[in-house]
């Protein structure tokens, strides 16, 4: 069955349909999830929360063919509601964990760009929540800018605007990271990550 | 040579940053069955809101498992049962062979392709129905089979159903207060009607209504644009350890009619 079929067998009270349709996204979901959240445990919570409001709220979707975006709008406005509760609760030091494992790098160039990764990721949470939002829907979700309108509520020029912004800052903080640090990893590294 | 893209290459490092991370965690092996529990407490807790007669919006292929779960609530008292759950998945659509049914049920229950009234079969869906006790264990859990009926000039949103389930343990066969015992062999086909109303939310029920939700003549479901009302009937019985349900939203059948369609099924095999 096909994704709109799905949707359909949903809303026609099929739940081997919901589960067919959780298998689907489940990936994406959990790991935007914890794009947006900086932690495991929120993020299996943000999702579990986002497929059971998909699932009481999917009668209200009129066209199936926009579920994507539809389904993305409930799990960031349910992870954006987490992360203010998150704010409040949580000491900042531990909403951003570790990674657990370390992947075998075995060349200098898997080391450098896995370095790269994690010194972008860093900047990246540290861009405010709607544009670091866009740019994880731009370049994980690889949703197009008028898809990411539709998720966010807003207009598209707000999108790209932000986007943009978002690379500008991230541009900048690289570059005086890289001026800080120079004599310690190697300006060839920053340089290659811009 | 052709110089890189300096943009392209920034781009591509941010899609491999978010991905590098993401990549660190997956989704639990529980995490669908947490869904699914919350999903059934949510629709447990809006039937709880008003005397489990509160509803959302029902999708049609439940209101059949309403019957069986407002039947059955006079009888969770004499029981550690105290809630039912249902969940149904579409199987058939062409008349099912005894050998498929049996395949996917695990018994073979009376069921026709047509009635004699004109109604023929239009699919068949089969049903997981929980039962759970007041801190959610599982005490009991069955599949069953909902055969769907139709009939021409059919409108939308009428409804004919024929439901067979296995006996749940711990439920005792209660007289509801609209119920009326009729003898057909030795068995006993139980005739009930009540009206079902939809409405949009945030409607307050009237005293009237209150009191008729009380005595179990009325439903009240939440969730239409609307308000809606039709007559739902059924009729049920037990036999050979299956209860059966046969009912009809929205047709009207009238009440002498849907007796004897039941007794088509009931006396298949008599």
């Amino acid at each position: 069955m096909n994704e709109t079929d799905l949707i359909i067998g949903i809303q026609n009270g099929d739940s081997g349909s919901f589960s067919e349709l959780y298998d689907l996204y489940k990936n994406k979901a959990i790991r935007t999830a914890y794009l947006i959240a900086g932690n495991r445990v929120s993020a299996e919570d943000i999702v579990q929360e986002a497929f059971v409001k998909c699932y009481l709220k999917i009668g209200e979707l009129q066209n199936p063919e926009r579920f994507r975006t539809w389904f993305y709008r409930l799990l960031v406005r349910t992870a954006w509601n987490y992360a203010k509760i998150e704010r409040k609760n949580i000491p900042v030091q531990d909403i951003f964990e570790a990674a657990d494992t370390v992947q075998g790098k075995s060349t200098e160039q898997q080391y450098l760009e896995s370095e790269i990764s994690g010194i972008l990721y860093e900047q990246i949470q540290k861009l405010d929540q709607k544009k670091r939002t866009v740019v994880m829907l731009f370049y994980y979700n690889e949703l197009s800018t008028k898809e990411i309108a539709q998720v966010l509520g807003c207009l598209e020029g707000t999108v790209k605007s932000r986007l943009h912004f978002a690379r500008k800052i991230l541009k900048s903080n690289l570059q005086s990271i890289e001026l800080k640090e120079d004599g310690y990893y190697g300006k060839t590294g920053y340089e290659s990550a811009l | 040579m052709e110089k890189p893209d300096m943009n392209q290459r920034f781009d591509k490092n941010i899609s491999r940053a978010l991905r590098s991370k993401a990549d660190e965690i997956a989704p639990s092996s529980d995490l669908l069955d947490r869904i699914n529990a919350d999903i059934l407490n949510s629709e447990r807790e809006n039937i709880s809101m008003n005397h489990n007669l509160k509803l959302r919006k029902m999708k049609p292929v439940l209101i059949a498992s309403l019957v069986l779960i407002l039947s059955a609530a006079t009888c969770f008292a004499a029981s550690q049962i105290t809630s039912l759950i249902g969940t149904s998945s579409k199987a058939f659509d062409e008349f099912p062979t005894e050998r498929q049914v049996e395949k996917e049920v695990n018994f073979v229950p009376d069921y026709v392709e047509e009635f004699s009234n004109g109604f023929t079969f239009k699919s068949a869906s089969i049903n997981n129905t929980q039962a759970l006790d007041n801190e959610d264990n599982k005490v009991d859990e069955n599949t069953g089979i909902a055969f769907s009926y139709t009939r021409e000039n059919s409108e939308k949103g009428q409804l004919l159903t024929l439901n067979a389930d296995p006996e749940m343990e711990g439920l005792e066969d209660a007289k509801g207060p609209n119920d009326e015992v009729i003898s057909f062999g030795e068995l006993d086909l139980t005739y009930s009607s009540v009206v079902f109303k939809v409405v949009p939310e945030g409607y307050v029920p009237t005293e009237e209504e209150n009191q008729q939700m009380a005595a179990g003549s009325l439903w009240i479901s939440y969730g239409s644009d609307q308000i809606e009302s039709s007559n739902l009937q059924y009729v049920k019985w037990v036999k050979d350890g299956i209860d059966y349900n046969l009912m009809d939203n929205g047709y009207e059948i009238p009440k002498d009619e849907i007796i004897a369609m039941a007794k088509e099924v009931a006396g298949k095999t008599e």
